[in-house]
């Protein structure tokens, strides 16, 4: 099985080949940037399609490069890999579609795309990681990969927040250096394996895991935005809806969940982790930033700042489902990766189509914009719901099956309050726009209305990927239980985790 | 095969209609989904089910004898209320959005009726509940506020079922609602389940946004509200509560004296109401009461609980025929500025819902009574008291009320016909849910509901003369008591002693009428009330 054992490598190359042609495309030429673009997304999607096979039928292995004694580069695609490189892939086939149209007749296409597919690169790269050091090497990568993109538009405010972002990112990037390091001095080198390995190493001091825990944690939780290290998040929005929309849903909030999620399981293994008592250190945080960020999403009148302290919340459940041992919250924090993607993509989507069409860029400008915007407003309205929990909708599955895991653990009495000020915090800060947009009368101009032209409400380019993405939002909750389904390779996850 | 493609169609189908419907110009395609309903009530073998694995976590949808029940008169209701929608001239229930949120209403309304699995009940739970924010919604504020704090209630209901379900989930290890009858239910659970269901059976203390609602929203939407969506409360508690486990024994006894209470808060508030859809809404609270009371008498009688469920469903489903007939009536009466055609409808109703002999109400009434061994004969003859009171209160208010609701202008056909629709479910209300024939004659009853409606008229004598003291609760009572208890002037406004004609058919009245009618209604009443206990006198029995 040569083909599924170099499938790794392809995969990565599939986005950084076509990323790194694109710097050099001149600038008018745009026919030939989207070819790059799309032929770059399609390869990859269908090299992933094969992934998906290989691995459900363990058919993949491992790809290492040698770079010093004891330092190895390792490739290795499990089920917990293929979730999240599918989850980059298919949301990076529908971004680029949506950059493509938003970033029409805009200054500096070629330097975009150009790092666009770079992020993408580190992303399914740190997907792919097989071992710690591979996986700082991408994390830091990504950082600097995603830094252009969040100052895209180069005036003072976007420069400052891309500074901050910088600023945390960076300082998390250290701390986790430091802590992986320190491991690898006193356990040598770590490859990433179900059900981890730290628990089989008895020779080593349980206070010194526990400070390496700490350091690798809050050098993950700045990208995770978990309380206080969120900061960077809201100052972050200045950037280009679809980087937004990326970074949120996909690259740089979820390579800090992503990461969390492979040391609690596969470094330390979930067990060990719990048994140094690490978990509800963890969780406890995570609890919190739910709360926290939704309290302060409440408040937010300007949408994307709203929508920012909501993914702070959201990406929180996926921590959450890690820190309650027990695979049913396993299923919950896994699957919710993939459900909070989907659905705060849409709603990135959908803020950046009001803001492109309409100008509008605050919550109390979107009044009857339901009937101006429909099928825009519709894909927002799912995944809000969504980010409710209710069902159908994928929310309410990840939901599920964190309050399942939260019983099946004995930890009930602390985590479904949470989940259930959260739903309630959610609807409170969802719901008025629902009711805004659909409900109250139009205004009657808005800010900055762009003249329509063409058949939709917006050009296909921009209408398209938040209903698409919503539609994903609603088949991934209301056939869960489909075979390949987020919720079945969570599960499988699960199963070999435990 | 038949069978299991109407059975999917019996939810999907208003769900993919409510798609549609913004897309198509003409809205007449929405009654298709409740003739499926009412085929799928009708065609489908009893305890036909179907297991879809794939859907959510794995569905399984059953046509056991209750859901067949709900499900056709849910249906019929939900028909014929598709009709008004159709040919509404209401300026709020003619747009797109309406009536998309109706059909997903109808949708989960159904998918709770057929779920046989808790994900399934909770997801139409869920969406019926939530949708039903679109239609009550009205651009007044007083609508707004009303519309609010029904979502409000709803979203804490839903969550609170969701904790239930986890922890049942939790315990029994299965969604299926079979394996929850195996064995005790967790106390928590069950203290949640009261809770979400009993804000959709508007247990006291859990009530206020019903009023508020009912007398804000579109009387179209209130008539869906009051009839299957409220009975969807008590089909919760029916799945999720299997009769049989030892600790609800105790949980019973709490649901008796809670629903006792609501009877008589209702009852007591429904008469100090001085608008017609607020006497209704109160008087709902107070039937729910009932319901609620014989729910837990179920419940801690669990060798009697199959009779007495049986009993409460038909109860239930009589309740729901007739309060939806009234509201429908309701909204056709402030139409046409009081037709006394319509008025006429609308005491047949009432006096159905009184439970006049033959009456599918003084059924209903029997086969609890019989149910539950006469041990709740007090309760159930204090409610019917109540509800003569009541009923009487509401049918002398729409007398005196003027109409101010938005009179159709010209003559409209289609209005017409749609009315036909409604005089054609009154048969159906006054004997629902029994067969014409199998309803025995109650004698007892009669005299009970002479007195009730006696002591009406008295106390509406001496009520009048001290109608200054009458203390007069805005719907959504408790809501407002931290607000403004309002001391208006009187529920009953003074009468005119002037009018004479007994016999004469009431007409309606032009304009504001300060005056309240004539003798006639009483009169008619009491005509017939006299002319029945002669008969009954004669009927060997």
């Amino acid at each position: 099985m040569d083909i599924f054992d170099s499938l790794p490598l392809l995969i990565l190359l599939s986005s950084l080949l076509p990323g790194l042609a694109i710097f050099l495309v001149r600038e008018e030429s745009h026919v030939l940037r989207t070819s790059l673009n799309l032929f770059g997304a399609l390869t990859k999607l269908g090299l992933v399609g094969l992934m998906i096979w290989g691995v459900f039928h363990e058919w993949v292995s491992d790809m290492r490069w040698q770079i010093a004694p004891g330092l190895e580069l390792v490739l290795h695609a499990d089920a917990l890999s293929v979730v999240f490189v599918t989850l980059s892939t298919v949301l990076w086939l529908v971004t680029t579609i949506y950059a493509i149209g938003y970033l029409e007749h805009s200054p500096h296409r070629s330097r975009f795309f150009g790092f666009f597919s770079l992020c993408v690169t580190a992303t399914v790269g740190l997907a792919l990681a097989g071992n710690l050091f591979t996986f700082v090497i991408f994390y830091e990568l990504l950082t600097l990969a995603t830094y252009p993109l969040v100052a895209h538009k180069g005036t003072p405010e976007a420069v400052r927040g891309a500074r901050i972002y910088l600023t945390y990112t960076l300082g998390g990037g250290v701390l986790l250096l430091i802590g992986v390091v320190w491991l690898h001095t006193i356990a040598g080198p770590i490859d990433f394996q179900e059900r981890g390995v730290l628990s089989d190493l008895t020779h080593l001091d349980p206070w010194t895991l526990r400070w390496i825990f700490l350091f690798m944690i809050i050098g993950l939780g700045v990208k995770a935005a978990l309380f206080p290290l969120h900061g960077w998040l809201p100052q972050a929005m200045v950037a280009p809806a679809p980087v937004s929309a990326l970074l949120h849903a996909v690259a740089v909030v979820k390579a800090g969940a992503f990461g969390i999620i492979r040391v609690v399981y596969d470094v330390f293994g979930v067990e060990y982790a719990d048994a140094l008592g690490l978990l509800p250190f963890l969780g406890a945080i995570a609890a919190f930033t739910i709360v926290y960020g939704s309290v302060k999403a409440l408040s937010q009148d300007h949408l994307k700042r709203r929508l920012a302290y909501s993914t702070i919340s959201q990406v929180s459940y996926i921590a959450l489902g890690t820190a309650i041992l027990g695979p049913l919250a396993t299923i919950g924090g896994i699957v919710h990766l993939v459900h909070q993607g989907v659905m705060k993509i849409t709603l990135f989507f959908a803020a950046g189509n009001y803001a492109e069409t309409l100008g509008i860029h605050h919550v109390s400008e979107m009044d009857g914009v339901g009937r101006r915007m429909p099928a825009t407003t519709l894909a927002f309205s799912i995944a809000a719901l969504g980010m409710i929990g209710i069902p159908p909708i994928a929310g309410f599955i990840s939901k599920w099956y964190l309050g399942l895991g939260a019983l099946q653990a004995g930890a009930g009495l602390w985590v479904i309050p949470v989940l259930v000020a959260s739903s309630l915090l959610n609807a409170a800060y969802f719901l008025p726009i629902l009711y805004r947009a659909w409900f109250k009368p139009a205004v009657v101009k808005w800010p900055a209305e762009k003249p329509r032209s063409g058949r939709w409400e917006i050009s296909g380019a921009l209408m398209w990927p938040p209903v698409i993405t919503a539609v994903l939002a609603l088949l991934f909750g209301l056939f869960a239980g489909a075979p390949f389904s987020p919720l079945e390779w969570a599960t499988l996850i699960a199963t070999r985790e435990y | 095969m038949f069978a299991d493609y109407l059975l999917i169609a019996t939810p999907l189908l208003p769900l993919l209609l409510a798609l549609l419907i913004p897309m198509l110009r003409s809205a007449h395609i929405m009654i298709l989904a409740p003739v499926t309903a009412l085929l799928a009530a009708l065609l489908i073998p009893v305890n036909s089910s179907i297991y879809l694995p794939w859907l959510l976590t794995g569905v399984y949808w059953k046509l056991d004898s209750i859901s067949q029940l709900f499900l056709f008169f849910s249906a019929l209701i939900w028909l014929v209320t598709s009709l008004y929608v159709i040919y509404a001239h209401d300026d709020q229930v003619k747009r797109s959005i309406y009536r998309c949120l109706f059909m997903l209403a109808m949708a989960g309304n159904m998918l709770l009726i057929v779920a046989a699995d808790m994900t399934s009940f909770y997801l139409g739970f869920a969406m019926m509940g939530l949708s039903a924010y679109g239609i009550i919604l009205r651009p007044s504020q007083r609508a707004r506020r009303a519309a609010r704090i029904y979502l409000g209630f709803t979203l804490v209901g839903e969550l609170a079922l969701f904790i239930a379900m986890l922890i049942l989930f939790s315990s029994s290890d299965s969604i299926l609602f079979t394996d929850l009858q195996q064995q005790a239910i967790p106390d928590l659970a069950v203290a949640f389940l009261l809770l979400g269901f009993g804000i959709k059976l508007a247990l006291p203390g859990l009530h206020p946004w019903l009023p508020l609602t009912y007398t804000a929203a579109p009387l179209i939407s209130v008539a869906v509200l009051s009839g299957p969506m409220m009975k969807a409360g008590l089909l919760g508690w029916i799945r999720f509560l299997p009769s049989g486990a030892e600790n609800l024994q105790t949980w019973g006894g709490v649901l008796i004296w809670l629903g006792v209470a609501g009877l008589l808060l209702g009852s007591i508030l429904a008469l100090m109401q001085y608008r017609a859809s607020a006497i209704l809404a109160y008087s709902s609270i107070a039937k729910m009461g009932l319901v609620s009371s014989l729910f837990g008498y179920s419940l801690a009688h669990p060798e009697q609980a199959e009779l007495v469920i049986a009993a409460l469903v038909l109860f239930a489903m009589h309740h729901l025929l007739v309060k939806s007939a009234l509201f429908i009536g309701l909204d056709d009466y402030q139409q046409r500025r009081g037709q006394s055609r319509i008025f006429f409808g609308l005491v047949v109703l009432s006096l159905s819902l009184i439970g006049l002999p033959f009456s599918g109400g003084s059924a209903a009434k029997s086969a609890l009574d019989l149910a539950t061994d006469g041990d709740l004969g007090l309760l159930l003859m204090l409610s019917g008291f109540a509800t003569a009171l009541m009923m009487m209160h509401f049918l002398t208010t729409l007398r005196t009320q003027t109409m101010t609701g938005n009179h159709i202008p010209g003559h409209s056909v289609s209005r017409m016909n749609v009315n036909l629709a409604w005089w054609l479910l009154l048969p159906i209300a006054w004997f629902g849910p029994f067969m014409p024939g199998s309803i025995l004659f109650e004698a007892k009853s009669l005299l009970l509901i002479a007195i009730a409606i006696a002591l009406f008229f008295y106390i509406r004598q001496g009520w009048s003369r001290a109608s200054t003291l009458a203390l007069v609760f805005q719907p959504g009572d408790i809501y407002h008591l931290f607000k403004n208890v309002r001391l208006t002037n009187p529920v009953l406004v003074k009468r005119d002693h002037s009018s004479s004609a007994l016999f004469t058919w009431p007409q309606p009245r032009p304009g504001k009428s300060s005056s309240s009618p004539s003798l006639t209604i009483p009169g008619l009443l009491w005509f017939a009330v006299l002319t029945l206990l002669i008969i009954s006198l004669l009927v060997p029995s």
